[in-house]
């Protein structure tokens, strides 16, 4: 059992290594010049040369990053129960819902810029606005698939409304709203990033757009691979959060 | 003996539709009793009612139905809980405290053949023994009765048969008042001490049998005594059919 787990952490890194080694090769091949597309050694040099200087701007995005994702949990789970609580509610939350997401991000991030100026909080929003769609519909169906026969067995047990949270509606809707995180996790980061590339003075996005226009396609490289390593370091916090939280689905997977 | 449960002139329709049409029958304290009726009669509701799920139109049901040990057709434990979990439910839901909950379910694992799996999850079980784990917990409720509902329609044959000569085991040492529904003959002779037959749509009482044979008997399905409780309660069925 050990050796097997031990054996699926350190796929993880073969793949990673697998695509940096094609990545490598592509361009010890085709010999394209560093401003062109960096190798990996270079772009990796490039992180730590300027890690002082990026290592600011990346805290500015965990920051909005996690705070837009916190946002957009309880946001996510409040729309899901309005939804949950009449056929009336959900006909009136769910098409508006769903509209939303028809919203070009391109078009409606400058805007929330505008709204609310280029400080943290414009960031923030941008990240809870990405994230609160796939949480919302995802906590949703949680609380759909709740068995109605197992609501019946808790009421011939003489279990009270408190009793219905604690052994029926949370544990069964849990799966669904940590899907919908673990989905929101990688969207989260994309969003910050994207609402500091339109306007700001820090974060990632605001080093990209600098790197960019100075020509400096290395470090644009670096600051690419940060991006893609706090995705999957939230990707996994999320992932890890559930395994603990959903044993019983957990150990479903391994069967 | 008195009667523990009685249901009066119980009516009960959906719509147009009359499921139930003056249902009446009494469960003795320590008895087993079993409801024996065709598949969709209404055997089902017949039991919500019991249970305070579902009301009725007319008649009257007394007894201690708010204390009753519960086993649904398909167990319907909580996925998310363990087997000690999902026994223990009842007690936690009426306030007991964790260290005599535990003890409780602890002590009669064995019994139930659940020992070992205490922290296994249901789909981790097989069908047989999550059958086992929702009779555990309708026991450890310490229910003044207990209410099954067909308990091992879902299994095969083999399983069902072991089952069943398991549970008759087990009833005669809980000496718990019992009653249980089922389409399925050979369990109301193995497990009943008495059978109640039920018609179809609507369904209202053709007729009652008692069975008065010793557990050894219960257990040889092949024995002509075994065979000649089937045989009455088969030909109580079909003069209903013809009325």
């Amino acid at each position: 059992m050990k050796g097997k787990n031990g054996w699926k952490g350190y796929r993880w890194f073969v793949s990673l290594g697998l695509i940096a080694l094609l990545w490598y090769g592509v361009t010890a091949i085709f010999r394209v010049p560093t401003y062109l597309f960096p190798s990996p050694a270079v772009t990796v040099r490039a992180i730590v040369s300027d890690a002082g200087f990026l290592g600011r701007h990346v805290a500015i995005t965990i920051v909005e990053t996690l705070a837009g994702f916190g946002m957009a949990v309880f946001a996510g789970v409040t729309v899901a129960i309005l939804m949950n609580a009449s056929r009336l509610s959900r006909d009136l939350i769910y098409p508006p819902l769903v509209l939303s997401q028809a919203i070009p991000l391109i078009a409606i991030a400058p805007l929330i810029l505008i709204w609310f100026g280029l400080g943290i909080l414009a960031k923030v929003l941008i990240v809870a606005f990405v994230c609160f769609f796939p949480i919302a519909v995802n906590a949703y169906e949680g609380f759909r698939s709740v068995d109605p026969a197992l609501r019946d067995l808790l009421e011939a047990f003489g279990a009270g409304r408190a009793d219905r949270y604690r052994h029926l509606y949370v544990p069964a809707t849990l799966p669904g709203i940590l899907a919908g995180l673990k989905i929101a996790a990688t969207y989260s980061v994309l969003g910050a990033v994207v609402g500091e590339w339109l306007g700001g003075s820090l974060g990632i996005g605001v080093y990209m757009t600098r790197a960019l226009q100075s020509f400096r396609t290395d470090r644009l490289f670096g600051a690419i691979l940060v991006v893609m390593l706090l995705s999957l370091c939230l990707f996994k916090l999320v992932d890890g959060a559930s395994r603990r939280l959903t044993p019983w689905m957990e150990r479903r997977d391994h069967d | 003996m008195r009667p523990l449960l009685e249901v009066d002139r119980l009516s009960k329709s959906y719509g147009d539709l009359p499921v139930l049409r003056d249902v009446a029958f009494h469960v003795d304290e320590g008895e087993s009793l079993a409801i024996l009726g065709p598949s969709g009669c209404g055997k089902s509701t017949l039991l919500r009612i019991l249970l305070g799920l579902e009301g009725y139109d007319a008649g009257e049901v007394r007894g201690p139905v708010d204390r009753a040990g519960y086993l649904p057709q398909d167990a319907l434990l909580f996925p998310w809980k363990t087997v000690v979990q999902n026994a223990e439910l009842p007690l936690q839901i009426r306030g007991v405290d964790r260290k005599r909950r535990r003890e409780e379910v602890a002590s009669r694992l064995p019994s139930f053949g659940l020992a070992g799996f205490e922290d296994a999850y249901p789909h981790e079980l097989s069908g047989g023994m999550r059958q086992r784990a929702g009779l555990l917990r309708a026991v450890v409720s310490g229910a003044a009765v207990l209410v099954l509902d067909e308990p091992f329609g879902a299994l095969d044959t083999l399983t069902r048969h072991r089952l069943q000569d398991w549970l008759s085991g087990l009833m005669s040492e809980l000496h718990r008042t019992m009653l249980f529904v089922t389409h399925d003959l050979e369990e109301a002779v193995v497990l009943a001490d008495r059978v109640l037959v039920l018609s179809g749509r609507p369904a209202g009482v053709i007729g009652e049998r008692g069975i008065s044979l010793s557990r050894e008997e219960r257990s040889d399905r092949l024995s002509p005594l075994f065979y000649r409780e089937k045989d009455g309660l088969l030909s109580m069925i079909r003069k209903g059919d013809e009325r």
